[in-house]
């Protein structure tokens, strides 16, 4: 689905990505992780265009995607639920999930309605919360409501970074179940997680990231029982 | 007196509306891309000017005098994008558009000198030009013309900015640049379309004040900063607040100008001061609160 080579971010002088290869399969959930500053969020913000790329090459279903603005990668297929739910909140719940369906309006305006019925259905919450601003949500529900927003494009891929921040165990299991979710309906998602735990136990293919570079990689079986992964992301 | 009162607030409510309706076109770039446009003032001289080209030179009627007007100036919002705000605004700091954009007045008003003339030149009012009785007091049809119209043109705006896709996807941009582009809205051209609006806005603003005022080159030095106040004194990111900034504005002046005319510019300007010195963020602005 999305292949990525040789990929160098570089902020002024500062390199956050020195070169990193992944691979994301159709119908997959790949996850990257890796401490603060690790160039997590930086590959994600080059596959949708938000930072300019050095040096590489990124390819969805095997067509070069470098150079196209943030929109046309959207465009394309690529929905970003960006760290920190990023939720227009001065907006309501539905018109922020209108905004997350964008590149299909206006033309297309009775499959959106569908879309937003199964994202409602998806997160119940949201239904109740339809009106309200998505600034006056819970951070749970902000996250839910940034989850759908993202899905309501109908995307070929999801980028996902963080969701899990800043919320309470409980609300992390319901994102986890989320996403298994996502995974059977057969959704292909890069997930970027501070929290290895939950990333390995749902990721087909785990990529570990230190100082911009990929570290370590296998399936989240492998990793999870690697006694270096263990003792540096998971505490034990 | 009570019919000089009377008089004065209908004035100011008519001028004040044209402040409000510029101010109104600060509000929407300053929101989308931080920066503002001090040419505005300019733009609604450009509007009369133009306006007054089409409707005395070219004999069209008024109402498709203001359709030009506002065509005009909308393109000329393009430009301006183009070659003053975007060239500058590669950093998120950068103040550089204060500079390009009193740039881009000044050659407006050298260039509509060129054109025009610089003379005071007499916009013929479309509904003549006697008086209505309102009350105890004579007033000019064309001032509540402007009311009715500015106004409306404020609310329109308002509905289209949050009822409409695009206008939501311009709040979007507004709001959070990345979230919005991500979402596939091409951010730089809604950049392009808030200018425009901010531009035709104050091209409407200079065809309708004009047939109460004159039309020449250095009309809209005034206006636009008295707009500026007005969205200042109103709190730059709130519109209702500006709407009312500008309409208590352009009725004050008006009050102090029963008292004496030559003291009203500097009596207002020392009112918004001692205004803003009480209330920093202006009289609706968002206080800052810092959620942790």
């Amino acid at each position: 689905m999305l292949s990525v080579q040789g990929l160098r971010v570089a902020y002024g002088h500062a390199e956050a990505l020195r070169g990193v290869d992944l691979e994301a399969k159709g119908g997959e959930i790949t996850a990257i992780i890796g401490s603060n500053g690790a160039g997590k969020t930086s590959a994600l913000m080059a596959i949708s265009g938000l930072v300019p790329v050095t040096a590489g090459e990124i390819r969805l279903e095997g067509r070069s995607i470098l150079g196209m603005k943030p929109y046309e990668i959207a465009q394309l297929g690529i929905a970003h639920v960006l760290e920190g739910r990023q939720l227009f909140a001065d907006q309501t719940v539905e018109d922020n999930l209108l905004l997350g369906a964008y590149t299909r309006l206006p033309h297309d305006r009775a499959r959106v309605a569908e879309i937003m019925e199964r994202e409602m259905n998806r997160f119940p919450i949201l239904q109740r919360r339809r009106h309200q601003f998505a600034g006056n949500l819970s951070g749970g529900e902000q996250q839910m409501l940034a989850i759908a927003r993202g899905l309501m494009s109908d995307p070929k891929l999801i980028l996902m970074d963080e969701p899990s921040m800043g919320l309470a165990p409980l609300v992390v299991q319901e994102i986890a179940r989320i996403l298994r979710g996502l995974r059977q309906e057969g959704s292909t998602i890069i997930l970027v997680e501070q929290m290895a735990s939950v990333a390995l136990q749902l990721a087909d293919r785990v990529y570990v990231f230190e100082n911009g570079r990929i570290k370590l990689s296998g399936t989240g079986i492998q990793l999870a029982s690697d006694p270096e992964v263990k003792r540096a992301y998971l505490g034990g | 007196m009570l019919l000089k009162l009377w008089q004065a607030l209908i004035s100011g409510l008519s001028v004040g509306s044209i402040y409000a309706l510029i101010a109104q076109g600060y509000y929407i770039t300053y929101i989308t891309t931080g920066a503002l446009n001090f040419g505005q003032g300019e733009f609604l001289m450009i509007g009369a000017l133009f306006g007054l080209t089409c409707y005395v030179v070219l004999g069209l009627p008024y109402a498709l005098a203001i359709l030009g007007a506002v065509l005009v100036t909308g393109l000329m919002g393009i430009v301006l994008e183009r070659i003053a705000i975007r060239p500058v605004m590669r950093h998120a700091l950068s103040l550089s558009w204060v500079l390009s954009t009193v740039a881009v007045s000044i050659i407006l008003k050298n260039a509509a000198v060129d054109l025009w003339g610089p003379e005071q030149i007499k916009f013929p009012s479309p509904f003549g030009e006697g008086v209505v009785q309102i009350g105890p007091a004579g007033i000019f049809p064309q001032e509540l013309f402007i009311i009715a119209v500015a106004l409306g043109t404020v609310f329109a705006i308002q509905i289209f900015l949050r009822r409409s896709l695009l206008g939501k996807a311009l709040m979007a941009v507004a709001f959070n640049r990345n979230a919005a582009a991500v979402m596939g809205i091409n951010v730089p051209r809604m950049v392009v379309l808030a200018f425009v609006l901010s531009s035709a806005l104050a091209g409407l603003g200079g065809i309708l004040i004009a047939p109460i005022t004159f039309a020449w080159a250095y009309m809209g030095t005034v206006p636009g900063i008295k707009a500026f106040a007005a969205a200042i004194f109103g709190g730059l990111e709130n519109p209702i607040g500006i709407l009312i900034g500008g309409l208590i504005i352009g009725v004050l002046e008006q009050l102090f100008g029963i008292i004496n005319s030559n003291l009203k510019e500097g009596i207002t300007f020392l009112f918004i001061l001692l205004a803003l010195a009480i209330r920093p963020t202006g009289l609706m602005g968002r206080q800052e609160i810092v959620k942790v």
